[in-house]
């Protein structure tokens, strides 16, 4: 079983670096989120080592113009400037003030209340993945692996977890909700 | 100084009594360096895909616990090495790296090469192991565990240590 679903991540790692951003429109806006909270290069081309137009503010709105051929940047404009920045830096729910983090409890049976929308998710690193859980604690055992830009439907959620239904697998579990925007 | 760091790793791991396999290349070019992996001769490896900015790999060993690679740029840490980063950051990216395990044990270490990485791990019923390390701009992962979660005994622990030794960032003439 295990393995598996360690092979279905590794499929769903490929799948979705090549899946556009859900819904994404010429009139889409979204907002810079860096887990360091500092700004984000705005680039001349589709790579690091492009030329930086200008830094994007964090939590700055870019307005959207398309996804690029290798889906991993996008093209956006940002007050007076047009060039592409990554897509994992991009959000379609404007951050919140940078704020202390509040400690993550180990586990958490606390009431679950019904929810039901899509997040991505969105490790800490762009190497990263979060674990996708059988229960609401990190005790409990692994049962899938999500990497940057997983789209999980969210079907109930607390204040530290969500619980969650991947689509694509008809797989439900657990996921630490800090990782998913 | 690339030829010394690589006799160096080379001189490391045959005094362990491990002879090198050819370098392979684990991402295509960027305009600034090749990324190559060396392993120990025995030992196969898994390249999931090859694109110029994100690398997935799996590099297994015998009965040994196989080692997940994962590299990608960061825009964040643009140019940076772990090295470069504040001490309140890299003790932030261990605890965002650990805030997933449940009973972890961690280290802030540094490679013969003097490249600082972040290693995390747990043992008992899910034990696994995973470094994380930035360097000029990309962070490189490690993740290492076997399918069903077995211990990690210290060959397991020997040989992640090996791949990410066997890391290299070979300048490309420009």
């Amino acid at each position: 079983m295990k393995k598996k679903c360690l092979a279905a991540v590794l499929v769903l790692l490929l799948v979705v670096t090549a899946m556009p951003l859900m819904g994404a429109t010429a009139e889409t806006n979204y907002y810079v989120v860096t887990s360091n909270q500092k700004g984000l290069n705005l680039r001349s081309d589709t790579s690091t080592d492009a030329t930086v137009i200008t830094v994007i503010p964090y939590g700055a709105k870019v307005g959207w113009i398309g996804l690029t051929e290798n889906k991993s940047w996008a093209a956006v404009y940002y007050g007076d400037h047009n060039g592409y920045v990554m897509v994992r830096y991009l959000s379609k729910k404007k951050p919140a003030e940078p704020k202390k983090e509040t400690p993550v409890t180990s586990s958490t049976y606390k009431t679950f209340e019904a929810a039901d929308y899509y997040a991505t998710v969105t490790p800490s690193t762009p190497t990263g993945y979060v674990n996708l859980r059988w229960a609401p604690s990190k005790s409990t055992e692994i049962h899938g692996r999500y990497h940057q830009g997983s789209t999980l439907r969210v079907i109930a959620e607390n204040d530290s977890w969500a619980q969650v239904l991947d689509e694509a697998t008809m797989t439900c579990g657990y996921m630490l909700k800090n990782f998913l925007r | 100084m690339k030829k010394i760091i690589a006799a160096f790793l080379c001189a490391l791991l045959a005094v362990s009594g491990v002879a090198l396999a050819e370098p392979v290349k684990l991402m295509d070019s960027t305009s600034r360096f090749d990324v190559t992996l060396s392993l120990p001769e025995g030992a196969e490896l898994t390249l999931n895909e090859l694109q110029s900015d994100y690398s997935v790999a799996k590099a297994a060993f015998g009965d040994l616990a196989p080692v997940g690679i994962l590299i990608a740029p960061s825009e964040e840490y643009a140019e940076m090495s772990l090295a470069d980063l504040s001490d309140e950051e890299v003790n932030k990216m261990l605890a965002d790296t650990a805030i997933d395990f449940d009973e972890p044990a961690s280290a802030i270490d540094v490679t013969p090469s003097g490249n600082k990485y972040i290693i995390v791990r747990q043992d008992g019923t899910q034990s696994m192991a995973t470094i994380i390390t930035i360097y000029r701009g990309y962070f490189v992962q490690l993740v290492q565990f076997f399918d069903e979660y077995e211990p990690l005994t210290e060959a397991d622990t020997e040989f992640l240590m090996n791949v990410l030794y066997g890391i290299e960032f070979v300048d490309v003439a420009k």
